[in-house]
């Protein structure tokens, strides 16, 4: 048993007082002389057992309803399960699906959404331990629901933290298990969490289901209510009461890194190389003078050992800021800034945004991968060379500047003879004028672009329009982005046209040229070029690098399967229309074709200032796919591969901790890869970094599911350590804190019938309510008793008797 | 200091000046009187008229004033007889009960005194005997005035106490009192009740005139008591801590048995009772039981 004032409990000795005052009864009456005791005693042998079976009743109903006062003043609860079948009360079960999205870290002064919601469940939990009635809590978390959800076998007991959990009367541990729970940096909604939800509450039917969605009820997620309407009605069907439990009253204003990306030139240590950023201003006001403070962390390969009690193992480097004039509501204002690496390693450039409402999207971090150089294969099928040697002067200055790249000059034979292996340490292959291809080396480029390179074609005089046809293009199959035309020259420009012969479009190997003023292709003339013919599907739309509020590249997905791509895109496009720079992906690579030669009898480009731009910038693009992605939503597996031939398998996580500063580590082994076939002579292991993983302490999952960047230290068969690093950041869609009022809320998710309630006053109304329960099944067991002493008074003739004469 | 007075009140004694005892029965005595004797004749001789009152029996108006003077007077008489009453007054300790002053024995003693005072006016002898189970004093017969202050004084030197023994005294009293006469019993008769209904039929058997009045306290008839009390018994070590109000019911059930008992009992044996509460002015009681004996003997 349990009350609510303790110190009143010593008023159960208040119960003897009725026994107190039959025993002084007894010992303080009044003496009496009588004569005629042969009459009394006739009449108390007559009536002795019911004189006395009516003074033992009412003594105990004086006591009983002593204790049921002092109970209802002590606020009596009760821990036994049978008083509710006693009273005929149904289990009451709560399922509570907490939305832990980032933005629920929304609040100001220290007081959080996710705060508000604990609080709600705290007032759930502990009035219910109140309660008379046997109460069940079912807690599922809306990122435990979605991670196994992604589970086929995904079911609520894998989510839930607590799964028809009875509550128990001492409910301090329970309530400490739900408030060691945090947000984590994802963005989630509840549709995972309520198709979980469904078979529990179907499975529990005959119980009172109260179902509360505690959230902050975002546009993002109940503005678009068809998914919503469909996952509540079966809710509904299945008897439970839908309660919308509001975390949040006002928007606040919330910046968020959009994105963080180095641009897709070269990147090689000792090259300069722009990162760009972008900013996205959620709330309803220009942010103005945003500030951006960059930092980079250098991982010098060989240098850097794990240190454990430090944010990062590398060296810290706090760049210069970057400043916004002004961000308008609701847009994405970029900006770029340089960063420069002597040393290869995979370093890291994290940037970080004034503090705001809420703080999980204000830091992201990026890993930048940096080796020595970078190789481009030219091969040039003319013996003099001539388009290598434009080409390789724009892409290696030599001491003028340094570009990171090995060019390599090859005939088309070395495509022939050389194999895939040798082939793919090339981050692209310039294929310049060739007249054709033989069939090997066609197949070669082919698995070369589909497994990430790039290839970028020139045509000239030398190219066999039929050949590149029936073979490379292959009526939209092949390699080549379109059906070749004849050559033919570009017609003069009329005298009132003011128009470049090359029209640029938006593509990234353009990227900086397109933001100057005028056109910086004026200089260049075209005199020739070859006819393309596109196929039906191909557009002008143009891929953007990096792509706000998503996943940087939506092309591929982590397991590197293939989805669906755009059709050929033209890049570039000639003063009278026709198209000049295509671009095609094929499999995880892309093919770019320059429907050009670069000898000066075509064009003059390839000594115009752009061609240097382009160059550099196509192999930079071209060598984008097969890299590593610079950063991942968080929440993402990570499996690391690794040789088991130049790597130990044992390896070390190194996971943030919070704002601590420290890292929790984490041992893993790598598990042996089945080869793939016989030839494969490398034997290849991965270790598996997920939060599925069954050892895996709350912390760590929490921190797996909080944006960060983890570092996986291997050990090589020498000795050596050498980290891998993988940048985990929030999706900032998350980050956009509007949210419809409660009135559009219910509107939006009609007809299916939930109420709207903010978390205080649900804590509220739960604490006066329990009251009022309690206070009635004791108030109506104090009266029974009453009644009861009353009665059984009058019959045991305690009462004054309505006086009545006697005999005479 | 005993006084007569102190038992007799001036208004008492007026009141009961206007009474007249009629024995019932032809009692053995050895002076003529008025009364009807089996072996003497009787005398009636007038003595005065006085007015009427309602409740006055009819029989006694003198109808020839009536006729002369249109006015309703009673002819009253001096009846003279050789009656010997015996007051028998308990003195056990049931008797003590009421509060100082208004016991049953003080009751019973002022009941007896006016009966005395009654019998001696109209030149009867009378005598007393106080007992409990035996007997404590014993006054004997005399037909004077002065008489009635010996009786006061037997009476006043009795405290109540032990247990009342009837059957006992009864037999005493029949041994001592061979010659027919009035036996007054004035008791509460609480004791052995068989022995004390042996006893009255021990008396009327012997050939006495029994009258009794049966004293009774109004707590012993209302039964008032509503605190938890020990009652403790007056003539023995029985005691019982009850609640009066749970056993009041069966107490006045037992109470009213008894008391029929006794009715049918005196009936059958043709002795006069009367329950009288302590209540009750003694004179009014007297008048109510002398009305009664009347009526019963003119039949």
């Amino acid at each position: 048993m349990q009350f609510l004032f303790q110190p009143l409990v010593f008023g159960f000795l208040l119960v003897l007082v009725p026994l107190l005052v039959h025993l002084i009864n007894l010992i303080r009456h009044r003496k009496q002389p009588w004569a005629a005791m042969d009459f009394l005693l006739e009449s108390y042998k007559k009536h002795r057992r019911w004189v006395l079976l009516k003074q033992w009743l009412l003594l105990l109903c004086r006591m009983l309803a002593m204790a049921a006062l002092v109970a209802m003043l002590a606020g009596w609860i009760s821990s036994n399960r049978w008083l509710p079948s006693w009273l005929g009360q149904q289990v009451v079960h709560h399922y509570v699906l907490l939305d832990d999205s980032y933005s629920m870290t929304d609040g100001l002064e220290g007081e959080t959404a996710y705060g508000s919601a604990l609080e709600a469940i705290d007032a759930i939990v502990r009035q219910a331990a109140l309660d008379n009635a046997e109460h069940r809590l079912t807690l599922l978390r809306w990122s435990r629901s979605s991670l196994a959800s992604q589970n086929e076998n995904g079911s609520a007991s894998m989510a839930a933290d607590f799964l028809a959990t009875s509550i128990p009367k001492e409910n301090e541990k329970f309530l400490d298990k739900i408030k060691s729970t945090r947000p984590t940096g994802l963005e989630l909604s509840p549709e995972s969490a309520l198709s979980l939800v469904l078979p529990v509450i179907e499975g529990f039917r005959g119980e009172q289901a109260n179902l509360y969605i505690m959230s902050d009820f975002r546009r993002n997620q109940w503005d678009r209510p068809e998914t919503l309407r469909a996952a509540l009605q079966p809710l509904t069907a299945a008897g439970a009461e839908i309660q919308l439990i509001d975390c949040v009253r006002h928007e606040h204003e919330n910046l968020s890194v959009a994105a963080l990306e180095p641009e897709q030139e070269v990147w090689v240590a000792g090259v300069p190389l722009f990162i760009d950023v972008q900013v996205r201003n959620h709330g309803q006001q220009a942010a103005r003078n945003v500030l951006i403070k960059p930092r980079t962390i250098e991982y010098a390969s060989g240098q850097v050992k794990p240190v454990i009690d430090q944010p990062f193992s590398g060296v810290i480097t706090e760049l210069a800021p970057v400043i916004i004039d002004q961000i308008p509501p609701g847009e994405v204002v970029s900006r770029r800034f340089q960063v420069l690496f002597e040393s290869p390693g995979e370093h890291i450039i994290e940037v970080r945004l004034p503090d705001d409402s809420v703080a999980t999207d204000n830091v992201r971090a990026c890993t930048l991968p940096l080796t020595t150089g970078q190789k481009v294969l030219l091969v040039d099928g003319d013996l003099t060379r001539s388009n290598a040697f434009y080409m390789e002067a724009a892409l290696n200055p030599g001491a003028i500047a340094r570009t990171g790249l090995q060019i390599d000059i090859h005939s088309e034979s070395f495509l022939r003879d050389e194999s895939d292996e040798v082939l793919s340490q090339y981050s692209a292959i310039y294929v310049l004028d060739l007249p054709r291809l033989e069939e090997p080396t066609i197949g070669k480029l082919e698995r070369f672009a589909q497994s990430g390179g790039g290839i970028c074609f020139f045509v000239g005089d030398n190219a066999d329009k039929n050949f590149y046809n029936e073979r490379l293009f292959n009526a939209g199959k092949g390699l080549f982005p379109a059906e070749l035309g004849d050559a033919a020259p570009l017609p003069e420009a009329a005298a009132e046209e003011d128009l470049s012969d090359m029209l640029a479009l938006p593509h990234p190997v353009f990227g900086p040229l397109l933001s100057s003023a005028g056109s910086p292709f004026r200089l260049l003339r075209v005199q020739r070029y070859v006819e393309a013919k596109l196929p039906d599907s191909a557009s002008t739309a143009t891929p953007t690098p990096m792509t706000p509020d998503a996943a940087p590249d939506k092309t591929r997905s982590n397991t590197g399967e293939k989805k669906s791509v755009a059709a050929v895109q033209t890049v570039a496009k000639l003063r009278n229309g026709k198209p000049f720079i295509l671009d095609k992906p094929f499999g995880e690579g892309r093919v770019m074709s320059v429907m050009t030669s670069l000898l000066p009898n075509w064009t003059s480009w390839a000594q115009d200032p752009t061609f240097v731009v382009f160059a550099l910038r196509s192999v930079g693009y071209l060598g984008s796919f097969r890299r590593a992605q610079v950063g991942v939503p968080s929440g993402t597996p990570w499996s690391e591969e690794m040789s088991l031939q130049r790597f130990l398998p044992e390896l070390e996580f190194l996971i943030p901790a919070g704002n601590s500063g420290t890292r929790l580590p984490l041992k893993s082994v790598a598990k042996p890869q089945p080869k793939k076939d016989e030839a494969d002579s490398e034997l290849k292991g991965d270790a598996t970094l997920s939060v599925f993983e069954p050892e895996l302490s709350e912390d760590l999952v929490h921190q797996l599911l909080t944006p960060g960047v983890i570092e996986a230290w291997r050990t090589d068969i020498t000795g050596n350590r050498e980290v891998h690093n993988r940048a985990f950041y929030a999706l900032p869609a998350e980050g956009n804190l509007q949210k419809p009022t409660p009135s559009e809320l219910i509107a939006n998710l009609r007809p299916v019938s939930v109420k709207h309630r903010y978390a205080e006053n649900l804590a509220n109304s739960m604490l006066t309510a329990g009251l009022v329960n309690r206070d009635t099944l004791l108030m109506a067991i104090l009266i029974g008793l009453l009644l009861l002493e009353q009665a059984l008074a009058y019959w045991a003739s305690f009462h004054p008797p309505v006086r009545k004469g006697g005999l005479v | 200091m005993p006084d007569s007075r102190r038992y007799l009140p001036p208004d008492a004694t007026k009141r009961l000046g206007r009474l007249e005892l009629q024995a019932r029965h032809i009692v053995e005595g050895f002076l003529s009187g008025m009364h009807r004797s089996p072996y003497f004749g009787q005398s009636i001789e007038f003595v005065q008229h006085r007015q009427y009152v309602p409740g006055d029996d009819l029989r006694h108006i003198d109808w020839k004033v009536w006729a002369r003077q249109d006015r309703l007077v009673i002819k009253q008489y001096e009846e003279e007889t050789n009656l010997r009453c015996t007051l028998l007054v308990d003195g056990s300790a049931s008797m003590s009960y009421g509060k100082a002053g208004q016991t049953k024995y003080d009751y019973a003693r002022l009941l007896a005194a006016c009966i005395s005072y009654i019998v001696l006016r109209q030149q009867d002898s009378v005598g007393c005997v106080v007992f409990d189970d035996r007997i404590r004093a014993r006054v004997p017969w005399r037909s004077q005035h002065q008489h009635l202050r010996t009786i006061v004084e037997a009476l006043e030197h009795q405290t109540p106490k032990d247990k009342t023994n009837l059957d006992g005294v009864f037999r005493d009293i029949v041994s001592t009192f061979p010659k027919r006469g009035l036996m007054v019993l004035i008791s509460d008769l609480l004791g052995a009740e068989q022995e004390t209904l042996r006893g009255l039929g021990m008396l009327r058997r012997a050939g006495h005139d029994v009258l009794v009045f049966h004293v009774l306290h109004d707590d012993e008839l209302d039964f008032p008591f509503n605190d938890p009390t020990r009652f403790e018994g007056l003539e023995s070590d029985a005691n019982l801590t009850c609640n009066p109000r749970a056993l009041r019911e069966g107490y006045l059930e037992a109470l009213q048995r008894f008391l029929e008992r006794v009715r049918k009992t005196t009936a059958a044996q043709k002795i006069d009772y009367q329950l009288v509460k302590s209540s009750d002015a003694p004179d009014a009681a007297l008048a109510r039981f002398l009305h009664a004996r009347m009526s019963h003997h003119s039949h």
